[in-house]
């Protein structure tokens, strides 16, 4: 029995498989939600709105989906555009909504620590922190870097776990109310949301147009039925171009109709 | 929402010169990533591995998928010609080597793919019927040969190209059929093996190798001794023709191949083989095939050459083995030879030292 989701000489089966590892990763998570939730609505004097709620537990079932049976092994193994998909949810997608799911209580608990606060703001700089996800974005699509990780349990479970730590880190300072950041005016948001992001733009056209399958990972696996190596690779690219690019549009939109919306006033979504 | 913090990161200048080198080294790395994930090898050289004895094409009579007889040397003359051993039931090796050979065919002009051959042979022929090879390899390209025969004619195929026989068996535990093949492509530039490409081979090393298979010069060979120069040696009854010892190349032993044609109405019998310039008397010996594949190497007493009959020495079957010597085993010197027959005596027998991919092929 594998732990986590990675490469396997087999061919794919629609037979369920257990990963023990993705269920204790995902039970962390849930334990983790909950107490910080549990933590942070016992601060408010008044209700939290509901849909934050809603985006904490939607983070922990979109983890779950992503990483256990069948779109973990899929993408672990077998199909590029499941990989694709992957990067989106871990990297982007599940840690804006962990954080947005955040009760407020939460962060009032955490700026008290200001030690930790400390540490947080200098791994979050937004400055580093683009830099950080674009250089995981970059270096865990290499097919010299993927093809050794995804190999092993534990490579896999390293690229995974780099794309929400990245994700998490990128998306603390647009979302997160601590450590405050006056001078991160929203413009500056959208333009760091812009530059952090925009290498998946060069990823989704590499995969798009190269004349023969990057990843030997998923070129030498058991064939899929009815697809290519390299037709799976244009759906990554596809994948990375016309979904990943409407994230980050809306996201930007978000910041920018925000500022419209408010001023020139710094805030925290 | 605001939530009431004093705490505020501060940049400094030096933190921005390391923040700015560390952007330069991501821009690099994506500008060098993009530009494809080719892993170059040395120029001149193949992605394959050069075969470790150049064999002949066999003469191997199999059935093609529309029932008709495909003489596999005959078929494939002039043309650089892929083989494989496998079954279309192969969850891995044999649908990933012909889809990716099959994507990267499609990408070259029709000039060049008009002069490859690529033939796949069923090891698995109770399963694989010709509509079933015809359809599995018209998922990847019609153009694509399918052949099946009897189990014997398959693993003499095999045998003739030094590869471990297949095999076919019924797992008991689980009723599913277990299949053990080569699991390499091989390639025929010319008449003979020269490369092999085992599973793991990419898109991109076909797209580089195959046009340069086309375009290589591979060593041109003409029938018999008379290429090295060295013509037939006639004693009594006897003739001795295509005397060649392959260089070498670092191993402690040398082998010599030849032909006899005893044109007599008595049999003789080789009794022995020496080499007086290398110090010492050959043995004569022959490769056989064990029952589970392996290849094993016995000493022969003697080999009775029949009345009015032919014995070859060569690679794959009977040869001499030689002490060898580096210097004196160089290709383009010649080694003579003392044969012992029983009637007819001996025969002093000049054998020209050669590389192996210039073995003359045998008709």
């Amino acid at each position: 029995m594998q732990w986590w989701c990675s490469a396997s000489a087999a061919p794919w089966t629609w037979g369920w498989q257990a990963f023990p590892g993705v269920w204790a990763v995902v039970t962390l998570a849930a334990w983790g939600t909950w107490r910080v939730r549990g933590l942070g609505l016992g601060e408010l004097a008044t209700p939290e709105p509901r849909w934050r709620g809603w985006a904490a537990w939607s983070a922990v079932l979109l983890l779950w989906l992503t990483l256990d049976w069948p779109v973990g092994p899929l993408g672990a193994g077998y199909l590029a555009s499941v990989h694709a998909v992957q990067f989106l949810m871990l990297g982007m997608i599940i840690p804006t909504l962990a954080l947005v799911g955040v009760p407020t209580g939460a962060w009032e608990r955490l700026a008290r620590r200001r030690g930790l606060v400390r540490g947080i703001g200098v791994l979050t700089h937004p400055f580093r922190a683009m830099l950080l996800f674009t250089a995981v974005m970059v270096f865990t699509h290499q097919p010299w870097l993927v093809d050794v990780l995804m190999a092993s349990q534990w490579g896999s479970f390293a690229l995974d776990a780099s794309w929400l730590v990245s994700g998490l880190v990128f998306a603390w300072s647009l979302t997160a109310p601590v450590p405050a950041r006056p001078r991160f005016l929203p413009l500056l948001q959208v333009a760091y949301v812009f530059a952090g992001t925009i290498a998946h733009v060069f990823i989704g056209m590499w995969f798009l147009v190269a004349d023969y399958p990057i990843f030997a990972t998923y070129e030498l696996s058991p064939p899929f039925p009815g697809l290519t190596a390299r037709a799976d690779q244009q759906w990554a690219g596809g994948i990375f171009l016309l979904v990943g690019t409407p994230l980050v549009l809306a996201a930007m939109t978000v910041l920018f109709f925000r500022w419209i919306g408010t001023g020139a006033e710094p805030e925290a979504v | 929402m605001h939530v009431a913090s004093t705490l505020r990161v501060s940049p400094s200048p030096r933190r921005a010169a390391a923040a700015l080198r560390l952007l330069a080294v991501v821009a690099i790395t994506m500008l060098v990533a993009c530009g494809g994930g080719e892993r170059a090898p040395r120029a001149g050289t193949f992605r394959g591995a050069p075969a470790p004895v150049p064999l002949p094409k066999p003469s191997i009579v199999l059935t093609d998928t529309d029932g008709r007889p495909y003489d596999f040397r005959r078929e494939t003359a002039g043309k650089l010609t892929l083989l494989f051993f496998g079954y279309t039931h192969c969850p891995d090796v044999c649908p990933v080597h012909f889809a990716n050979l099959a994507a990267v065919m499609r990408t070259l002009p029709s000039s060049v793919a008009e002069r490859l051959a690529v033939v796949f042979v069923t090891v698995d022929p109770d399963r694989d019927t010709p509509d079933v090879i015809r359809a599995w390899l018209d998922g990847f390209d019609p153009r694509f040969v399918g052949l099946r025969g009897p189990a014997a004619d398959i693993a003499a195929f095999e045998s003739a190209l030094s590869l471990a026989p297949s095999t076919v068996s019924v797992d008991p535990a689980t009723g599913d059929t277990l299949v053990a093949h080569s699991g390499a492509m091989l390639v025929f530039p010319d008449d003979r093996l020269r490369l092999l490409y085992p599973f793991g081979t990419r898109q991109d090393d076909w797209a580089r190798d195959l046009p340069r298979l086309l375009d290589a010069q591979w060593p041109v060979d003409t029938a018999g001794a008379a290429r090295f120069d060295v013509p037939p040696v006639t004693s009594g009854d006897l003739r001795i023709s295509g005397a060649v010892i392959p260089a070498p190349a670092g191993r402690a032993m040398a082998a010599a191949y030849f032909t006899i044609d005893n044109q007599g109405t008595v049999a003789d019998t080789l009794r022995g083989v020496e080499a007086p310039t290398l110090g010492g008397a050959g043995m004569l010996h022959e490769t056989a095939r064990q029952a589970g594949g392996t290849m094993t190497m016995r000493g022969v007493a003697d080999v009775v050459v029949p009345a009015g009959g032919r014995v070859r020495l060569e690679p794959g079957g009977l040869h001499v083995m030689l002490p060898s010597s580096e210097a004196t085993l160089a290709p383009g010197g010649t080694v003579p030879l003392l044969l012992t027959f029983a009637r007819g005596g001996r025969v002093a027998v000049p054998a020209r030292v050669v590389r192996y991919e210039d073995l003359p092929v045998v008709p």
